[in-house]
């Protein structure tokens, strides 16, 4: 099925200590023939069924929402990820998010199609017993039945582990009484089934299967920003009457369910913020061409198009490291037992940093386009009528959805050091001096060599970012937000380099570097402005550590390159992207 | 009932379109593919046509390797087994050629009904299923809408101008050329994209269905081809108001032919 057969298993969190080979990562080049028509039914679909029905939609008319969910369900939509025997195709991460990225055409119905599908109903596939499954999974991979993730409450967003809903058993012994109010649950309106978490006694935080016949009742519609064509309400229980049987997994092991599904979530939220980035820049590049003001399409001037080239970077950067994370998560799964769900979420944790990274620098990336997109249209971006608006609003959740951008960036160094970077950096005793001597300023410009370089150098800055802080800070990092993210700036570049240089490697093998001169330079481009962001983290973390003398001069020793003309390169990338009318990478 | 099918792989509709440097066809770079509209139509009309009499579907394409990704789709769509027409002789075909070329393929696998589409996006002859018909020997019939079984073999819904329409009895085996918006087309499921893998596909070059180059010269060619051209040319129409509307009118009607 998959086609990552000849990517190897990697460790998570590892590519900061180890090196990687272009033949070692999956890239969107290696999506496989059928993965292919798995997406083409999906685009057809939303073009076909889910566009023309836009004003509906909008208007939230959900029983037409539910409609063509119950059509997706038809065309096996939304059993993806579900087990055979439980009605679903069981495909792998790959297939899955790419389906979704076309589903990204209208992020308003991707919402409401990807919270049942990933949030609503995975919990039930991974912590459902057989009975639970049976019960529920068929129905949900029809569309028949609407899922909804009820997990944050008014006081308990970030923080969800202070939730205060709670769950008494009854006298009987036969149902829990739920009694608390969850917010901003979306499709609130319409789900039959909610995956709420409550805490049994007031003190076990628990996950449970709740239908709405069970007492769950919607608030009403939320007036949000964006998203504006997906329900989105509180849902009110009160002495809601759970049976015991529909406790999902462990009682007090809420938090395990809370957090295992939202991994997953986060590098799928990956490819459809990629895919929502790339419909901006298309629709950016269609209208400079057609925009004509001082007598000539806007599309011929030099800041016009720096904005084309830059959304076509992030895209390209964006793509590279959503797909090869997925290709990962896929690789570690052929190894696992499928039906034993332990170890395959315990496969997909394991790249924990890598989804909270893919998500941080995509939903950021979708900002910089839908930002840049509006720009692009002037005046017109302003106006309903041109969908540079809504765009922009819809994009904006995504930095805060799935666990927030800040959370993320306490998350990935957090992790690295309680996991992979635990042995990697006792060995960093030998230490500082040392990746001083190591660390070269290098001149010349020669692409990807160059790159190569640049990407050592920033995997020694970050390893020695992480270092210092524990040094400085140890047990008390927590505390350290601010130091904190600086060094998970440091560390999402690496990964955003290292992966476009291997996407550009991997090409350029396949196709020949003449084929491949506008991959090249958008690495180019993007790996010379990513040193410079780089250096600046450094900097402001060495202020703010220990040794910062010491770590100064090693980090500056990063910043001076040979400058490139990038005002060059990103006119190269304009012009292709005129000239093909699109974005084609 | 054993239907065949012609799919063509074409360019998508939405392609951007550049002219090739000999200035003979459009460059193939950058292209993305999908099957012919109204071929599609072809495929839908045969799958319903089964649903309803039992029987089998083959979707057949003609092409690279690339056109194998026509015959998946219809395998995914619910056809049951494919053929692909793969041979260097068939690159660069005209009409008489193709048509030559599904003859003979479709004259060694046998059928109760040949269908294609009315007429293919890119090129546009709507000449192959006629050539094809009439070098099998077989009734035909073009711009059909809709087609019934009955005992003395098919009656057949076909276009003429002005919105009228005919019914038609004819033979079977015949060869139907399928007008486009005549059904609703299926999707691809997902399930049935994962069963197309476990289908047949044939291949069939030249030498098997006993094809010499000498009948698939091309009898036609392309000398050159190019963009319409766009020019601005204003005539001011002079007279008094009623002099001008009536210019106008006959201007739009007979120079413009707006209606």
């Amino acid at each position: 099925m998959s086609e990552t057969g000849k990517v190897s298993v990697v460790k998570g969190g590892m590519f900061l200590f180890e090196g990687r080979k272009s033949e070692d990562v999956f890239t969107r080049e290696d999506i496989s023939e059928e993965q292919q028509m798995f997406a083409g039914v999906a685009e057809e679909f939303m073009q076909k069924e889910v566009m023309t029905r836009s004003e509906q939609i909008y208007a939230k008319d959900w029983p037409v929402t539910r409609e063509l969910l119950l059509k997706a369900g038809e065309l096996d939509l939304l059993r993806i990820d579900i087990p055979e025997q439980f009605g679903g195709l069981g495909l792998d991460k790959v297939s899955s998010a790419f389906v979704g990225e076309q589903i990204a055409l209208m992020p308003s119905f991707g919402a409401s199609l990807g919270a049942h599908t990933t949030i609503g109903t995975l919990p039930i596939v991974y912590f459902g017993n057989d009975e639970q499954r049976a019960k529920y999974l068929p129905r949900l991979a029809s569309g028949e039945l609407i899922a909804a993730f009820c997990l944050t409450e008014p006081s308990a967003g970030s923080d969800a582990l202070n939730a205060k809903t709670k769950a008494t058993l009854t006298p009987d012994g036969k149902h829990y009484l739920l009694k608390g109010q969850k917010m901003w649950i979306t499709n609130g309106g319409f789900a039959d089934i909610f995956i709420v978490f409550a805490k049994v006694d007031g003190e076990k935080f628990t996950a449970f299967i709740v239908e709405r016949d069970h007492g769950a009742v919607s608030g009403h519609e939320e007036k949000k920003l964006g998203l504006d064509g997906s329900s989105t309400t509180a849902v009110m229980l009160e002495d809601c009457k759970v049976p015991v049987e529909n406790v999902l997994g462990e009682i007090g092991k809420g938090h395990v369910v809370a957090f295992n599904i939202l991994n997953f979530g986060r590098l799928k939220l990956g490819s459809r913020n990629i895919g929502g980035a790339k419909i901006s820049l298309n629709n950016s590049i269609a209208y400079s061409k057609e925009r004509h003001q001082f007598g000539r399409a806007i599309a011929n001037f030099g800041l016009i198009k720096r904005k084309l080239a830059e959304m076509a970077i992030r895209c390209f950067v964006g793509d590279a490291m959503v797909w090869r994370t997925l290709g990962m998560v896929d690789k570690a799964l052929e190894n696992v037992d499928s039906n034993d769900s332990m170890q395959v979420l315990k496969a997909i944790e394991q790249y924990a940093v890598e989804c909270s990274i893919v998500k941080v620098w995509t939903s950021e990336a979708l900002a910089t386009v839908t930002d840049e997109t509006v720009q692009v249209y002037g005046g017109y971006g302003y106006s309903k009528d041109y969908p540079a608006e809504r765009a922009y609003r819809d994009a904006r959740i995504t930095r805060i959805y799935e666990g927030t951008n800040e959370i993320q960036r306490i998350l990935i160094p957090t992790r690295l050091l309680k996991g992979a970077g635990k042995d990697q950096l006792q060995n960093l005793s030998e230490s500082i001096s040392d990746i001083i001597d190591r660390t070269r300023i290098y001149f010349g410009d020669e692409g990807v060599p160059t790159a190569r370089r640049t990407l050592k150098s920033v995997k020694e800055t970050a390893r020695l970012a992480l270092s210092s802080l524990v040094e400085s800070h140890g047990d008390k990092l927590s505390e350290e937000q601010e130091a904190v993210a600086l060094a998970a700036d440091i560390i999402i570049e690496a990964y955003a380099i290292e992966s476009a240089i291997l996407r550009v490697e991997k090409l350029v093998s396949a196709k020949g570097a003449d084929a491949c001169r506008i991959p090249t330079e958008m690495l180019r481009v993007y790996v010379n402005d990513a040193a410079d962001r780089v250096a600046i983290s450094a900097r402001n973390l060495a202020g703010a550590v220990k040794e910062s003398a010491k770590l100064m001069q090693a980090f500056e020793r990063l910043a001076p390159q040979t400058p490139i003309n990038t005002i060059e390169s990103r006119r190269l990338i304009a012009d292709s992207l005129i000239e093909s009318g699109r974005y084609l990478w | 009932m054993k239907i065949i099918v012609c799919l063509k792989q074409v360019p998508k509709n939405d392609s951007v379109l550049r002219i090739n440097e000999q200035g003979t066809w459009i460059q193939d770079r950058d292209l993305t593919y999908e099957i012919n509209e109204s071929d599609a139509y072809g495929l839908e009309a045969a799958l319903q046509l089964k649903e309803k009499h039992g029987g089998e579907v083959i979707a057949l394409s003609l092409g690279p390797a690339r056109v194998q990704s026509v015959i998946k789709e219809a395998l995914a769509r619910g056809a049951d087994r494919g053929i692909h027409l793969e041979d260097t002789a068939f690159d660069n075909l005209d009409a008489y050629g193709i048509g030559t070329a599904i003859a003979a393929a479709t004259k060694a696998e046998g059928f109760d009904l040949l269908l294609t589409g009315l007429q293919s996006d890119d090129y546009g002859f709507a000449q192959t299923g006629v050539i094809a018909a009439e070098l099998l020997g077989l009734p035909h019939t073009t711009i059909v809408m809709d087609v019934e079984l009955n005992d003395a073999g098919l009656r057949v819904k076909r276009e003429l101008e002005n919105g009228f329409f005919q019914w038609v009895n004819m033979p079977a085996p015949a060869v139907l050329t399928i007008q486009s918006g005549i059904n609703t087309l299926r999707y691809a499921t997902l399930k049935g994209i994962m069963a197309a893998k476990k289908k047949e596909i044939k291949k069939l070059d030249a030498a098997t269905l006993g094809i010499d180059a000498a009948s698939l010269a091309p009898r036609m060619e392309f000398r050159r081809i190019y963009l319409p051209q766009k020019n601005k040319q204003t005539q001011f129409i002079e007279g008094s108001a009623g002099d001008i509307a009536a210019k106008l009118i006959d201007k739009l009607k007979n120079e413009a032919r707006v209606f």
